[in-house]
């Protein structure tokens, strides 16, 4: 079993704007009954925003890594399991160097988040990829073991009308003009472990002396920019990167 | 090599250095370790005095290294200067500091802006003058002087008069009684030059009896008057500032006579730099330039750190003045000393190529010795090395330098399979017959380093922490039972039958034998 790193940062220092996208690993039964027949794998973790959330980094990969190998001791002593870390499994330059490895494997265990996950079925034809976690959502740690969803992605930010927070992704009904009568002492209904995020738009826009604002009722929100019209793409033509690249992006 | 000394006794300048800054012993023992070498000592033996560059060459001395210093005093031009109780600086301090009898006034004026006038002041306070003021010519901003030397002597109840110039000595019976000072308009021209510029309408009259004038020090080059050695128009020795040599070949100059003023270090380094080029000179006759010294400013301390920094505490009231200066360190200090190792850097260090940067190192230091840039940083001087942080590291970016990778043989064909983990700080005995791998802290388990150990064909995990009492690193033991926990969590699902056992000596009350109480959570 390697552990290290085979990943040389092609690009020197990298900046580590993390998106913290937050994931979680699967339960190991569900991981083991996806392993039956397996003779090669590969757990590839990622060491960007699933390192920060605990759910697919190094460590993670090296605990899954011998605690598969327990669990298969005897029921498929044959199988060959292999660990190995990617600086950031959503960009292909990263996972190219040890594309050979990863070709050679029947399965890939990915603990990337799911956009992670995607590349790695769109550019090995041949392997089967399998989820060793699940994306929950875009977030931020409020304390060192916990997350919460702070954006759901909408395509179309409305923070300047909602004084800088979302209801799109913290409000259970995504209520554009909120609190609904399920508000109780500043906690949702749906738990009260859950706050309700309209109390704190209104005690934000209090604080600020601006809660008149308020009082305008906010029209229906164009969804069209979120998941209703098929994969969502960008591009960014006026960048005019891709004249500056001497091989065309189209096959990242 | 023999070594003609002016002075009565080694040292030089060095013996100016105020006690309470540069222990006597300090400066003996290094002193006797020079002289320990081999090298001949003539004191009382003044170059130009008692005798000439020439009469040294003529006695066979196949080199000369003249390192005079700058030993004099500079002196300046005001009228009524010159009576009693009106003395230099550097001829004051010597007798302060090597035994003589000095005289001190009540009310001293001590007149210079730099380290020595303030060494000058403090000396004078402590010597029992009531009042001290130092009198500069540079404003509060371009006081030469290190801003902590200006702490430490306002801290010692010294006044500080910026901006003023000494413009007269008013002597009644021969005994300085009053000053007259000058306003200071500016100290340098446009060209960064020291070019003092006075208002002589705005005077000010202070009462003193004593002048002490410390306004930068010279050089006696009236040796070099006469001797095979060119001197310049100004009377300035001619040398070549790379290979120290004179005009005369055998005959060099080293230390603040040729490089000006500057530390007593500085002076030392240029000492071991001319060493090297005569031995050069001796052994093949050439004269070459050492190799240019790269200095490297040491970093400085993080500023937390340097607020910890035992300091010269300035003289309280009432305090024995001429007091040891440096205070050991209290029981606390001095066990958490012991503990770190700076030389080889023994705790956390980082591959940065795969951290990312998420913060939980810092999170959970019990030290606050790591941070995070566009990587963790861990702070050398704080770190303790207990593992805790390469223990939880998610991106396993993080590892101990003074800790290889966990080690265990083959279990026994027959017989128990147990491996017994233990603190290599804990007092117990090893029992017989047991593989056992010592850490520097149980605590620093990686709870994939348990399933290794069991994967490995170990049945058993035995981990054997020591009581918070002894624990070198205060809370650190604490994560030992979450690693188990959880190590135990992922077993139970994946090898039931394997054990994970945690001993945690009993805590009872003090004076009660130990006991181990077996945690027996599974």
């Amino acid at each position: 079993l390697s552990f290290t790193c085979p990943i040389e940062d092609p690009r020197g220092n990298p900046h580590r704007k993390l998106k913290m996208i937050v994931v979680k690993q699967k339960e190991i039964e569900w991981i083991l009954d996806r392993l039956k027949g397996v003779s090669r794998a590969v757990v590839l973790g990622c060491g960007s925003c699933a390192t920060v959330c605990f759910g697919g980094g190094e460590r993670e990969v090296e605990e899954l890594c011998c605690a598969l190998q327990l669990a298969l001791q005897e029921k498929n002593p044959n199988i060959q399991i292999t660990g190995m870390t990617c600086k950031r499994v959503c960009d292909w330059e990263f996972v190219e160097p040890m594309a050979e490895s990863l070709r050679g494997a029947d399965v890939i265990l990915s603990l990337a988040c799911g956009a992670g996950s995607n590349l790695l079925s769109d550019r090995l034809s041949d392997v089967t990829v399998i989820p060793g976690v699940d994306t929950l959502f875009l977030g931020t740690n409020t304390g060192p073991d916990s997350w919460d969803e702070k954006c759901a992605a909408c395509g179309e930010c409305i923070l300047d009308l909602t004084f800088g927070l979302c209801p799109i992704a913290r409000c259970a009904k995504s209520l554009l003009n909120g609190p609904c009568g399920g508000s109780k002492n500043g906690k949702c209904e749906v738990s009260e472990e859950v706050d309700c995020v309209w109390a704190k738009i209104v005690d934000r826009a209090e604080a600020l002396g601006r809660l008149v604002e308020l009082e305008r009722v906010l029209p229906p929100k164009d969804w069209s920019t979120s998941h209703h019209g098929g994969q969502r793409s960008l591009k960014r033509s006026d960048l005019g990167l891709r004249q500056l690249c001497e091989e065309g992006l189209d096959e990242i | 090599v023999t070594v003609f000394e002016r002075l009565d006794r080694p040292g030089g300048m060095l013996n100016v250095i105020p006690r309470y800054r540069l222990p006597q012993a300090a400066l003996s023992a290094d002193i006797e370790a020079i002289l320990g070498a081999g090298i001949e000592l003539k004191c009382g033996q003044e170059i130009g005095r008692d005798f000439t560059v020439t009469a040294l060459l003529e006695r066979g001395y196949q080199a000369v290294v003249v390192a005079t210093g700058l030993s004099r005093s500079r002196g300046i031009a005001v009228p009524g200067l010159g009576g009693q109780r009106f003395t230099a600086a550097i001829p004051w301090m010597m007798d302060v500091w090597m035994g003589n009898k000095v005289e001190v006034g009540r009310r001293v004026l001590v007149v210079g802006g730099g380290n020595v006038a303030a060494d000058v002041a403090r000396t004078a306070r402590r010597l029992g003058a009531d009042d001290v003021t130092m009198v500069c010519l540079e404003s509060w901003e371009e006081i030469p002087a290190e801003p902590e030397e200006i702490r430490l002597a306002m801290a010692e109840g010294i006044h500080i008069l910026p901006r003023h110039a000494l413009k007269r000595v008013f002597n009644q019976n021969g005994h300085i009684v009053a000053v007259e000072l000058m306003s200071v308009v500016s100290v340098f021209d446009e060209m960064k030059r020291f070019r003092p510029t006075y208002d002589p309408s705005r005077i000010r009259t202070v009462s003193t009896d004593m002048v002490i004038l410390s306004a930068g020090q010279t050089t006696d080059r009236s040796w070099a008057r006469g001797s095979p050695v060119q001197t310049d128009d100004r009377g300035r020795v001619v040398v070549d500032r790379n290979t120290h040599v004179t005009s005369q070949s055998r005959v060099f100059l080293a230390g603040e006579s040729l490089r000006g003023p500057g530390s007593a270090i500085a002076a030392v380094a240029d000492g071991h730099r001319v060493a090297s080029v005569v031995a050069r000179f001796l052994e093949t006759g050439q004269v070459v330039a050492p190799l240019a010294d790269e200095v490297k400013p040491l970093e400085s301390f993080p500023p937390d750190v340097l607020q910890r920094l035992r300091r010269i505490e300035p003289l309280a009231k009432g305090e024995q003045p001429f007091g040891e200066p440096e205070l050991p360190l209290t029981e606390e200090d001095a066990v958490a000393e012991g503990g770190r190792c700076l030389g080889c850097l023994a705790g956390a260090v980082v591959d940065e190529a795969k951290c990312a940067a998420c913060l939980t190192c810092v999170r959970v230091c019990p030290l606050d010795a790591i941070s995070v840039r566009e990587a963790a940083v861990p702070n050398p001087v704080r770190c303790q090395a207990c593992g805790l942080c390469a223990s939880v590291c998610p991106a396993g970016a993080i590892r101990l330098a003074c800790a290889g990778p966990l080690k265990a043989g083959e279990p026994p064909l027959t017989g128990t399979k147990t491996v017994v983990l233990r603190c290599r700080h804990s007092k117990e005995e090893d029992a017989e017959g047991r593989q056992t791998i010592h850490m520097p802290c149980v605590a620093r388990l990686k709870p994939s380093e348990v399933l290794q150990l069991v994967k490995q064909g170990w049945q058993t995990v035995e981990i054997r922490a020591c009581s918070s009492e002894q624990c070198k690193y205060g809370a650190a033991w604490k994560n030992i039972q979450v690693v188990v926990d959880y190590v135990r969590n992922i077993l139970s699902r994946v090898q039931p039958t394997a054990r994970v056992e945690l001993y945690l000596p009993h805590r009872g009350p003090e004076g009660q034998s130990p006991q181990e109480t077996q945690d027996d959570r599974r």
